[in-house]
Parts: structure tokens; C-alpha cells; sequence
């Protein structure tokens, strides 16, 4: 499974991405999924489990405004050959 | 996730039409970019801008509109942005990159159109790019007959300027583009009100330079045996110079080098030993044509330079930061400019020269000449360019695609046969 951090606004998601890249939690940001917003935009990508309560921690501590965490399976496939 | 549908709808964007376009991007850009193995932490910045794509770089382009400020929007490499910035207006790429925009553009154009002309036409017409709503006033040149043409269907929509290109490189030839800079120069001024003073002028070609000089340091990572960045992920920031704020993208991309040198340092490679060198030529590669790039980098090879509009043609030589008088600083421009060897010209032999040389620089193992479907200038000059490196030794595959995904499977048995021929040498 994969996770994805969805906002409402840019800033509270790069104030997420800085303070978990400083907490050296590996995430990535990534546009937000197609299934999980119909908005295009960034989300914050991880995939330990393990770091959601601290991310959930970090997001209370410091008033950062969230949409949702997003779980779903990876769905990337390099091998696709879907171009846009 | 910010939610842009007002700013798109007050651009007149068709919104549903532009939902589709969203709906694919998520999914292109994990496949072909996150679905890398250890990529620089600094990719993020990238990442982000493609994300926003569509969202923060048009809103602050509208912020400058509302303070006054004239937005550009150009298509070729020879448009000299110096000359834009230096009256304090903006200069930004446009949407062309997508299959999404071209049906859109084979209403107005012939389909025997290159897919980058189609999709450019189709993104204004179909009013499915915010780049496209924003600009005040756009810039053509006639580097093709196709593109000629476009720009007067454009006309009847869009305020538009052309520059007209010398075909040869005579000093004549010089001169009318020194004098076409001119004439640019004398059109900014009166749209923007704003005079291009010389020492403006300065400015804004330090500030020019300052982008390619970023994007030449993140280019000499590349002729490493070891190499700490995939050429995907290089294509991806040339994409991004086009359209982001020049003094944010030199800063971030710089950030980036540096994180690179120290990959250098503990040797670092994204890519196993043995990987095939591969330098592609021809034509540009328009955000979010990933697709060659893709195919190459997951069938045994990897993308070391583009001798392109999106790859070395669009930083190599600075222009002359020493002169002062605005006609002097008008001559450097061209003195720059007129360096690039674009297929536009005949002859240009230039380019062979740049090939052959790039491919020692980067120790490249074999070049594929890649053109987009029905530009006749450069699958024309392909026969120079193929005959050439076959007299100096060097393998190479032509290829003509466009941004269909039809052919994707065709180019993986080519270019991976084409690898594995590499590896027997």
C-alpha cells in the first residue's frame, strides 16, 4: 500500500513536506491521484505505514490544515506506456 | 490539491474539457517518474512544479498582470526573453507537449502537421491551457512553414507578433536578425509602456544567463561514468525552465547540483553499470512528452544529452554580459542566438558539429535521431546528420513518433534492439 497527504491550498502542503523532509521521513511530493481528488494539484506520497501517526502528530502540532491521508495500492507501472 | 476551477473559469478555460487532461497527468507522471529508484531528494521542487502545473505558476503570472505586468507567451528558442524581461514582462512557454491538444488543432490544421504545432493550436483553441488564456501577446517566428501558417490562424484569436528568421547565416543574415530584435524591442516597449533601457538590458541577460548556466552545471553531471540523475528527470527540469520564474529556477536548480556533486562524490548512479550511453538529436520535447526518454531509460539505456531545443540548444553560449550600449547589447544578443543550429537553416552543417562533438564530451554508445512526425526539416537533415555519424563510427537508430501512445510498443522492440546491439559491439 502507498499513502497520500491531500490538502485544500499549496502552503499547508509544502509546511507538511518541510517539516517531515526535516524529520527525515521519506516522502515525495506527487500530483494528487486521480481517485482520491478531482483536483489537480500536489499530495505528499509515503509508503511506511509505520510514519502515519507521526505525520498525524506533525499535522496537529503545527495547525496544518489537511484534506485527508489517502490509502490506496501502488498503481504505478513503469511498463504501461501510457503517455499524456 | 488546491482547487483552481475559479481562476481557470475566469481565464475562460473549458473546465470539463480540461478534466480530462488532469485525470491522465497523475497517472503518466508516477510511470514515467516516480516509479524511479533513489532519485535526488531535489527532484521535489520538479515534482512539485508539475504538479501545480496548471495551478501556481498561472496564478502568479495573473498576480503580475494585476500590478501591471505583460505576460509573453513564445514558442521557439530563438525568441529572445532578455528583451521581454528587460521591460519588466514575463516570457512563458505554452502548452504543446500532449497528444490531449492535438485533435483540437487538426480542426483548423492539416494533419500532416507536426503534433507540436497541432497540439499548441488545439491548446488555445479548445481554451484547455491557462498559459494560452494568460498571455497578453504571443510570439511567433518562421522557423517553419508550418508554423507560419499556424501563427495567422492564431491571429485571428490572439494578438500576435512574428519574427521573421533568417534561413542562412550570412552577415546579411545577421544583420536582419540584429534588426528583427530591433523591431522585438520597439513592440515590447509599446505594449508593456515600459523602455528596454541598456542598463535593464544588463539585467535581464545576467539573468538569462544565470538559467543556462544552471542548466549547463546540471549537464556536466552527466558526463560522469557515474551518473547521479536520470536523463528523464533532466528532460523534466528543461521542460520547467520554459516556464518558470528564471531567478526560483536557477536557485533550485543550483540547489539541485549540488546535491548532485555530492552524489558524484560517493558514487552515486541511478543507473547499473554497463548501461548504454544514448544522446538523442532532433527535434523538441514539449512537457509532458516523456515518451522516448521513458522507453530508453527502461529497456537496458540511458539519456546522457539532447541535442535539442529542449536540451542543449537552449543554454549552450551566453550572451555577452560586458556590453553596455543597448545597440552593442543588441549584437550580443544576436552573436548568441544565431550560435544555435537549428534545422531552419540551410546550410547547417553546424549541428553535425555539435552532434559529433556532444557525443565525445558525454562518451556517448550510440545516438537515435528522433523526429516528430511531418516536420520535413529535420527528418530531412536526417540524412546528413545519419550519414555523418556513420562515417565517424558511431551507431545510430532514426526515429520518427509523435505523442501517440500507438507506436510505444514498436519503439520498445527498436530501441531495445537497438540497446542489445550496443552491448555486442
Amino acid at each position: 500500500m502507498v499513502y497520500y497527504v491531500l490538502f485544500n491550498d499549496v502552503d499547508n502542503g509544502m509546511k507538511l513536506y518541510n517539516l517531515l523532509k526535516s524529520a527525515k521521513i521519506a516522502v515525495t511530493i506527487a500530483p494528487a491521484p486521480r481517485e482520491a481528488s478531482k483536483c489537480c494539484g500536489i499530495s505528499l506520497l509515503f509508503k511506511n505505514k509505520e510514519d502515519i501517526p507521526f505525520i498525524q502528530e506533525c499535522i496537529t502540532n503545527n495547525n496544518i490544515e489537511i484534506n485527508k491521508i489517502f490509502e490506496t495500492e501502488s498503481k504505478i507501472n513503469p511498463k504501461r506506456d501510457k503517455f499524456c | 490539491m488546491a482547487d483552481y476551477r475559479q481562476m481557470w473559469k475566469d481565464l475562460g478555460m473549458d473546465l470539463e474539457l480540461h478534466d480530462q487532461l488532469c485525470e491522465v497527468l497523475p497517472t503518466a507522471f508516477g510511470d514515467v517518474y516516480l516509479s524511479q529508484e533513489d532519485r535526488p531528494e531535489s527532484m521535489d521542487y520538479y515534482n512539485f512544479v508539475v504538479s501545480e502545473i496548471h495551478g501556481v505558476r498561472p496564478a502568479e503570472l495573473i498576480e503580475s498582470q494585476k500590478k501591471g505586468g505583460k505576460v509573453f507567451g513564445t514558442f521557439c528558442v530563438f525568441v529572445p526573453d532578455e528583451i521581454i524581461f528587460a521591460a519588466d514582462a514575463i516570457a512563458t512557454g505554452l502548452c504543446g507537449g500532449s497528444q490531449f491538444w492535438v485533435p483540437g488543432g487538426e480542426k483548423v490544421l492539416p494533419t500532416n502537421t507536426c503534433p507540436l504545432i497541432k497540439a499548441s493550436v488545439g491548446a488555445r483553441l479548445e481554451k484547455t491551457c491557462p498559459f494560452f488564456r494568460i498571455a497578453d501577446m504571443f510570439v511567433g517566428e518562421t522557423t517553419c512553414d508550418g508554423k507560419k501558417k499556424a501563427w495567422e490562424i492564431l491571429a485571428e484569436d490572439v494578438p500576435i507578433h512574428v519574427m521573421d528568421m533568417p534561413q542562412m547565416k550570412r552577415q546579411k543574415d545577421l544583420d536582419a536578425w540584429t534588426n528583427e530584435i530591433s523591431i522585438f524591442k520597439n513592440k515590447v516597449e509599446e505594449f508593456t509602456g515600459n523602455e528596454v533601457t541598456s542598463e535593464k538590458l544588463s539585467q535581464a541577460i545576467k539573468l538569462i544567463n544565470d538559467k543556462r548556466r544552471a542548466l549547463k552545471r546540471l549537464y556536466e553531471f552527466r558526463k560522469n561514468e557515474n551518473l547521479p540523475i536520470s536523463g528523464k528527470d533532466v528532460l523534466l527540469i528543461s521542460q520547467i525552465a520554459f516556464y518558470d520564474d528564471p531567478t526560483r529556477f536557477a536557485s533550485m536548480t543550483n540547489k539541485l547540483c549540488d546535491e548532485l556533486d555530492e552524489r558524484v562524490k560517493n558514487n552515486i548512479s541511478v543507473f547499473t553499470a554497463g548501461t548504454k550511453r544514448i544522446m538523442l538529436t532532433g527535434t523538441p520535447m514539449a512537457i509532458p512528452n516523456w515518451k522516448l526518454h521513458h522507453i530508453v531509460e527502461t529497456s537496458g539505456g540511458a539519456v546522457v544529452v539532447e541535442e535539442t531545443c529542449t536540451g542543449t540548444r537552449y543554454f549552450e553560449n551566453l550572451v555577452d554580459e560586458t556590453k553596455t550600449i543597448i545597440d552593442e547589447q543588441i549584437e550580443a544578443l544576436t552573436d548568441r542566438y544565431m550560435k544555435i543550429n537549428c534545422a531552419c537553416f540551410t546550410p547547417n552543417t553546424g549541428r553535425i558539429d555539435d552532434i559529433l562533438r556532444l557525443a565525445k564530451e558525454y562518451n556517448v554508445d550510440g545516438i537515435i535521431d528522433v523526429n516528430l512526425k511531418f516536420c520535413n526539416l529535420y527528418d530531412t537533415e536526417g540524412y546528413f546528420v545519419e550519414r555523418a555519424l556513420k562515417e565517424a563510427g558511431i551507431p545510430v537508430l532514426g526515429i520518427e513518433t509523435d505523442y501517440t501512445d500507438q507506436d510505444a510498443e514498436q519503439l520498445r522492440t527498436r530501441v531495445g534492439a537497438f540497446i542489445e546491439m550496443l552491448s555486442n559491439k
